[in-house]
């Protein structure tokens, strides 16, 4: 039964053919595609699914862009120099600006734990990436287009009115007019906007339709349900004070207002590999204050004197434990 | 007489020319919108329901697009889904009842196989948005130069020609590139959403490479008929 030809083999073939398909076929090459879908009705299947594939991957694109580099297409010299030398030998002075952008385009543009950063976008725009997150930018002729992939990040938006500026997180779209706007997600919680000036309008995309779910003010933020969910909470009026607290993190700083202890040591987590363990007893204790997020002992130093635990810390954690002693 | 028989049958081919890339392009474009995204959770149905190995299910899915690509119209069908979902249980009762070694329990099993059990779960609901951003993941894991060409082919809607001067590649190797970025996509697009398969990746890779170089799959494949 089963030395007739494989499917795997099939779909080699069939792939070329649609490829061909493609740029067109000469009359020579469409008897020879007759001849070879004729043996097999399976090649048929294979053929038409695979160009079913190329039609989709053409959607795929007009709806989460990867990697387009929008600048090789651009300056098709300089990049392809830079991809034929293929590495640090591309060390001419004009070449670096161009290649960073280049090797930062396949993942897209990320930051390490513990790192923040602001990085110019192409059109005088500016993101700012807080600790681990990433983005991939993908800029067309008609619309600029950022995906938010990880973390969280706060982007000033130099207008166009002939290029939308959108961003992308999960299923939901955030068009920028005239603002800036601080986007997180992170597994497990909704997603949270913030806008600190001008207006953005939010939409939901579902099933390939493109639904309008609210238009946000500066000095308001709105956390709304991913993937699958169409919950939507209510907007947040924020004054100025909680505005700063929210985008205190850019920079470096991670500002507390009754957050739970564990809630708090969540957040120093994401910034480094130290971990804060916190004692049950003392988890739902209120943290208010400002602390450098890159120093998760310094931290829990300040929160051991107030809620008078015991600081103890080995190589891999630090434990904030309640003394015996001291009864709440 | 002579002569006029071959100018017949120049016109013919090309015309057929023109009526295939439309059937391509009007049926492709069909199954991409109402039968891919459904064939990851047609593939696990026949996984779990069937018991079908992942060969089988591979052949299954090749003759039930057969099936869906050659009929004459597609405008009757009003839930694509479990049109394709009987196809595809029809085409393996066929298969079923004709091998030559098949016990009867395996024909009623597949009998009773209920295809509206098999409706649509909430997640299924928003598939078709996780099917594009498996499109999307293909595209990014591909081969930067099979991704760029590809890309620029696809989304930007450069010809092959152009793509080719823009990267300075002939068009035969632009060719191949998208060649191999779609056969990238039917291998990782099918298995359903779980990851590649080590071997069959590093098999996958070494056929795409090798038709690349020796730019001869033509041969391969008159060399089996």
């Amino acid at each position: 039964m089963r030395n007739r030809e494989s499917a795997q083999k099939i779909d080699d073939a069939a792939a070329a053919w649609a490829a061909k398909i493609d740029r067109g076929l000469n009359t020579e090459e469409q008897a020879e595609l007759d001849a070879w879908l004729a043996a097999d009705k399976r090649r048929v299947g294979a053929l038409a699914r695979g160009y079913a594939l190329w039609i989709h991957a053409g959607r795929a694109g007009a709806v989460a862009v990867p990697d387009p580099n929008p600048i090789e297409v651009e300056r098709p010299q300089i990049t392809r120099r830079a991809l034929l030398v293929g590495g640090a030998a591309a060390a001419s002075l004009a070449g670096i600006g161009v290649f960073a952008i280049l090797r930062e385009q396949p993942g897209g543009i990320a930051t390490e734990i513990g790192e923040i950063r602001r990085v110019a976008l192409l059109d005088g725009s500016a993101v700012t990436l807080d600790t681990a997150s990433r983005i991939r930018v993908a800029y067309q002729s008609f619309e600029r287009r950022v995906t938010l992939l990880a973390g969280q990040a706060y982007f000033e938006v130099a207008e166009d009115p002939a290029r939308p500026f959108l961003v992308e997180v999960e299923n939901i779209l955030v068009q920028s007019l005239g603002s800036a706007f601080s986007i997180s997600t992170a597994a497990g919680l909704p997603i949270s906007i913030a806008v600190s000036t001008g207006r953005v309008a939010l939409s939901r995309y579902v099933n390939g339709v493109t639904t309008s779910i609210a238009r946000l003010e500066a000095n308001t933020s709105i956390d709304v349900a991913g993937r699958g969910d169409v919950s939507l909470q209510a907007v947040h009026t924020l004054d100025p004070v909680e505005l700063d607290r929210t985008l205190a993190w850019r920079e470096g700083k991670l500002s507390f207002a009754g957050e739970t202890l564990v809630e708090a040591s969540q957040r120093f987590a994401r910034y480094s590999a130290v971990r804060i363990v916190v004692d049950p007893t003392l988890a739902d204790e209120r943290i208010t204050g400002l602390f450098a997020a890159n120093d998760p002992r310094g931290f829990a130093k300040a929160v051991a004197v107030s809620l008078y635990a015991r600081y103890e810390e080995n190589e891999k954690e630090i434990r904030l434990v309640r003394p015996a002693v001291i009864k709440k | 007489m002579r002569g006029r028989q071959t100018l017949v049958t120049i016109a013919l081919h090309s015309s057929r020319k023109v009526v295939m890339k439309n059937q391509y392009d009007t049926r492709g474009s069909w199954l991409a919108e109402h039968v891919l995204p459904h064939e990851p959770g047609l593939r696990s149905w026949l996984r779990r329901s069937a018991r079908l190995s992942e060969a089988d299910i591979d052949d299954l899915i090749q003759e039930t697009y057969a099936n869906l690509f050659t009929r004459p119209s597609v405008a009757d069908i009003a839930d694509p889904r479990s049109y394709t979902y009987q196809v595809a249980r029809s085409i393996l009762l066929q298969n079923l009842r004709r091998a030559k070694i098949v016990t009867i329990e395996a024909v009623a099993d597949v009998s009773s196989l209920n295809v509206t059990a098999a409706a649509p779960s909430a997640e299924q609901l928003v598939e078709g948005y996780c099917e594009l951003q498996r499109v999307t993941d293909a595209i990014e894991a591909m081969p930067s130069q099979t991704r760029r060409a590809f890309w620029m082919r696809r989304v930007e809607g450069m010809s092959q020609r152009q793509v080719a001067q823009a990267l300075n590649l002939s068009e035969n190797t632009v060719e191949k590139h998208i060649m191999r970025g779609i056969r990238l996509l039917m291998d990782q697009f099918g298995r359903g959403g779980k990851p590649p398969r080590q071997a069959s990746m590093t098999r996958t890779d070494n056929d795409v490479e090798h038709g690349t170089q020796g730019g001869n799959e033509k041969s391969r494949v008159s060399s089996e008929n």
